[in-house]
């Protein structure tokens, strides 16, 4: 069973697995153990089963610009990724100061521009990023938070090293597939638990909700939570439904809501019924036709002065997406340092800005050895692996960066770890990243309910679900 | 000079709507340059108004009329000092170096980038071409740029939209203030001075300037060492006691006087009329 295909450059990347001698890592031997004892025939019958029973679930997402079915299941490979106490720790203590950072950050530039005044990052940078919002400017959010919930991409580098990919700011998704596919292969798989001590995750609906009631405008003793869904047709629906189900709150597609004298209301059978908090999972842009984009037809007109007024809040704040502009995360380092005094825990991967002619010039002439991205697009749409691509696709890359330099972003190419994957019935070394996510109320916490995502195609660096990727069951050991 | 303004906006929904949500800039300013002893808005249906403070320093005021309704009235009745001359001196003094070292500069992003009506298309440097390159004395410069302005466009109140865009407005040589506010606020940005536009009034008085008989609109410069100054290529004047400053903002978007959503047929009629007059008391003082 264990017979695992050396992944095509095996000797370039971290494998999560096997140390360097070919042995497999003391964390990792259990389930090795356990695995061989159930026998590859067993296995290949659970995972039908545990495949029928999320496709029953209904765990699907949606590609975008895909003509042919948009709904798929998501890739769930049963293969868990372990996760070190140790590693873990360091984790948590380095999310939490990016996060503190960033929402440091945020309150920042919608207030005082220290960090701008101070020429740690370039003004210009901040006003022409597409998620900046002007609305946002001098307005104070409750508890002065603006991230409640981020997702951080991290990736291991060559040497084992967690790198911070990319930081999600706005509304991060990934969580359901998290508590779906702990609860499939517990059930599918109870087995391969037998000698770990895995901490839960399903708590995690629990803490979201504590966070939310927590940044209720003052007064509000029992305040009332909604998730706010752009409806059925958004590729995170199911995500959304599982999450306020699990929380107990009332799922709201924006005709459900208006806005009465600055207070928001949900409208029930009973009549109008006050809302204190909205766990929104719609972009910024599509909130409020009075205020962001006119030509919207979802949206709830009348939030922003509500929003404005301190009468609800909105969880992540309006404009929180600044922070997460790709072209400002090679700043973050400086805002840890900045506004906390400390020295980054986790380390950025190297990026060259493509505003400064000189790095635009490099990025350029070595689109052959980069990753290039759209700095305010996300899922892996929009971007060049240039290893991978042709050379037509890179000249023609290669135009679209001229033309708007600040749209993108370059960095080199960073060989993502790889785990043990079940394909077709056989274990292969499949590339991983790992998204955990960051909740921040009273305090900052990381539970331990990451998403790891997995490039099931070999020698694949890409892990987005929209692109191929699929996902694993993250298991955080106890100390 | 101290003026009284009404302005009244009408609208009449044949079809009826519901929840429909206004957001007004109609309350002039309080700066160096002008005061506003009195702002009153009345509004019909009846409607609860709320108010803050945007960006810009301008004072909002928005309502809410949930219930179906087939008409929306909205007067405003406000009395403004102002305090300009009437004859203001020339920004002779105003140069490019003086701008260039202006540690204002970084922060007035806004004001020197393109924004929703004010787009650096390819028919801004054709009429570029028109022009004297901008030299060192840039205060000087905009007076040229507001009376080529005047001199080769036709006010016409049929040719342009309150959607149109800089790039209409100029392939059309004609227009309202609003675009001829558009206009040079985009060849001053694309000339990298800082330009912003404002709504307000102008008094019609003795002399027959346009644009009286609605809501007016020009352009500001930001020019050292005088700081803003208004520039109204409409008249082509600069501007003086005649001009009431109601909202400044990047463009028309930012600042559009009645701004709303509702829900119901597209189909509306609107009136808009504008009265300034001088204060009689006001009046005989200068006398």
């Amino acid at each position: 069973m264990l017979d695992i295909q050396p992944a095509t450059a095996a000797l370039r990347h971290y494998d999560e697995l096997y140390e360097a001698g070919g042995l497999p890592r003391p964390h990792y031997a259990p389930l090795a153990a356990t695995l061989d004892w159930i026998g590859r025939d067993e296995i290949m019958a659970r995972v039908q089963a545990i495949n029928t029973a999320l496709l029953l679930r209904g765990v699907t997402f949606t590609v975008y610009a895909d003509s042919a079915g948009t709904e798929r299941v998501f890739p769930f490979d049963v293969i868990p990724r372990i996760i070190t106490p140790d590693e873990w720790g360091r984790l948590e203590r380095g999310i939490r100061q990016r996060v503190r950072a960033l929402n440091a950050f945020l309150h920042d530039v919608y207030h005082s521009e220290r960090i701008l005044r101070e020429g740690h990052i370039p003004r210009e940078l901040v006003y022409s990023s597409k998620n900046y919002n002007r609305e946002m400017i001098d307005v104070d959010v409750p508890r002065d938070v603006y991230i409640h919930v981020s997702g951080i991409d991290l990736i291991r580098d060559e040497r084992g090293e967690f790198l911070v990919l990319e930081d999600n700011c706005r509304t991060p998704s990934g969580i359901s597939y998290v508590l779906e596919n702990r609860d499939v292969l517990k059930r599918g798989l109870p087995d391969l638990f037998r000698d770990y001590a895995v901490c839960p995750v399903d708590d995690y609906p629990a803490r979201l909700l504590d966070v939310l009631r927590y940044v209720a405008p003052t007064g509000s003793a029992q305040p009332n939570v909604v998730l706010l869904t752009p409806g059925i047709y958004n590729s995170a629906y199911f995500e959304h439904t599982l999450l306020a189900r699990r929380m107990g709150v009332e799922l709201v597609e924006p005709r459900d809501l208006i806005v009465v004298e600055n207070i928001v209301y949900v409208k029930t059978t009973q009549g109008l019924e006050r809302v204190d908090v909205i766990y929104r999972r719609i972009d910024d842009d599509y909130l409020d036709p009075l205020y962001f984009n006119p030509d919207s037809t979802l949206g709830v007109t009348g939030l922003m002065n509500a929003y404005r007024a301190g009468n609800v809040a909105l969880a992540n704040a309006i404009g929180s997406g600044v922070a997460d502009d790709k072209a400002i995360y090679r700043f973050v380092p400086e805002m840890i340092r900045f506004y906390l005094d400390e020295e980054p825990i986790l380390r950025n991967v190297p990026t060259f800005d493509c505003t400064d002619p000189a790095q635009l010039q490099h990025v350029l002439a070595n689109l052959d050895q980069l990753v290039v991205k759209n700095t305010n697009a996300s899922g892996g749409y929009g971007m060049l692996m240039g290893p991978y691509a042709t050379a037509e696709e890179r000249e023609r890359y290669a135009e679209t960066v001229a033309a708007c330099p600040r749209d993108f972003i370059a960095q080199p190419v960073v060989q993502l770890s790889s785990s043990p994957t079940l394909v077709d019935g056989r274990m292969v070394a499949r590339r991983v990243d790992l998204r955990p996510f960051a909740l921040f109320g009273r305090s900052i916490e990381v539970p331990p309910a990451a998403l790891t995502r997995v490039a099931l195609r070999d020698g694949s660096l890409v892990v987005n679900s929209s692109q191929g990727g699929g996902s694993k069951d993250t298991w955080v050991l106890q100390a | 000079m101290e003026y009284t303004i009404d302005h009244q906006t009408a609208y009449y929904y044949p079809d009826n709507v519901s929840e429909s949500y206004t957001v007004l800039h109609l309350q002039p300013r309080s700066d160096h340059n002008q005061f506003c002893t009195r702002y009153v808005v009345d509004v019909a249906p009846h409607a609860q108004l709320h108010a803050y403070v945007d960006r810009f320093g301008n004072e909002v005021q928005h309502f809410a009329i949930l219930p179906s309704h087939d008409r929306l009235s909205i007067l405003a009745h406000s009395t403004v000092v102002t305090l300009l001359e009437s004859d203001p001196p020339e920004p002779v003094e105003a140069t490019r170096s003086l701008l260039d070292a202006d540690l204002q500069l970084p922060r007035l992003y806004d004001f020197m980038n393109e924004s929703t009506f004010v787009r650096f298309t390819p028919e801004i440097e054709t009429f570029w071409r028109e022009l004297d390159i901008p030299p060192d004395r840039i205060g000087i410069w905009c007076r040229n740029v507001s009376r080529h302005i005047h001199e080769t466009f036709a006010y016409d109140t049929e040719a342009t939209t309150v959607r149109s865009t800089v790039r209409e407005a100029l392939s059309r040589r004609a227009g309202v203030c609003q675009d001829f506010a558009h206009v040079m606020i985009a060849v001053l940005r694309s000339a990298g001075v800082p330009a912003r536009y404002v709504s307000g009034y102008i008094f019609r008085g003795e002399s027959q300037v346009l644009g009286a008989e609605a809501s007016h609109a020009w352009c500001e410069a930001y020019l050292p060492p005088h700081g803003w100054i208004g520039f109204d290529p409409t008249n082509d004047l600069l501007v003086n006691d005649h001009f009431v400053k109601v909202a400044i903002g990047r463009d028309y978007r930012d600042v559009s006087p009645v701004r709303g959503v509702y829900r119901g047929s597209k189909h509306a009629e609107m009136s808009v009329n504008v009265a300034v007059d001088v204060l009689a008391s006001a009046q005989q003082q200068q006398q």
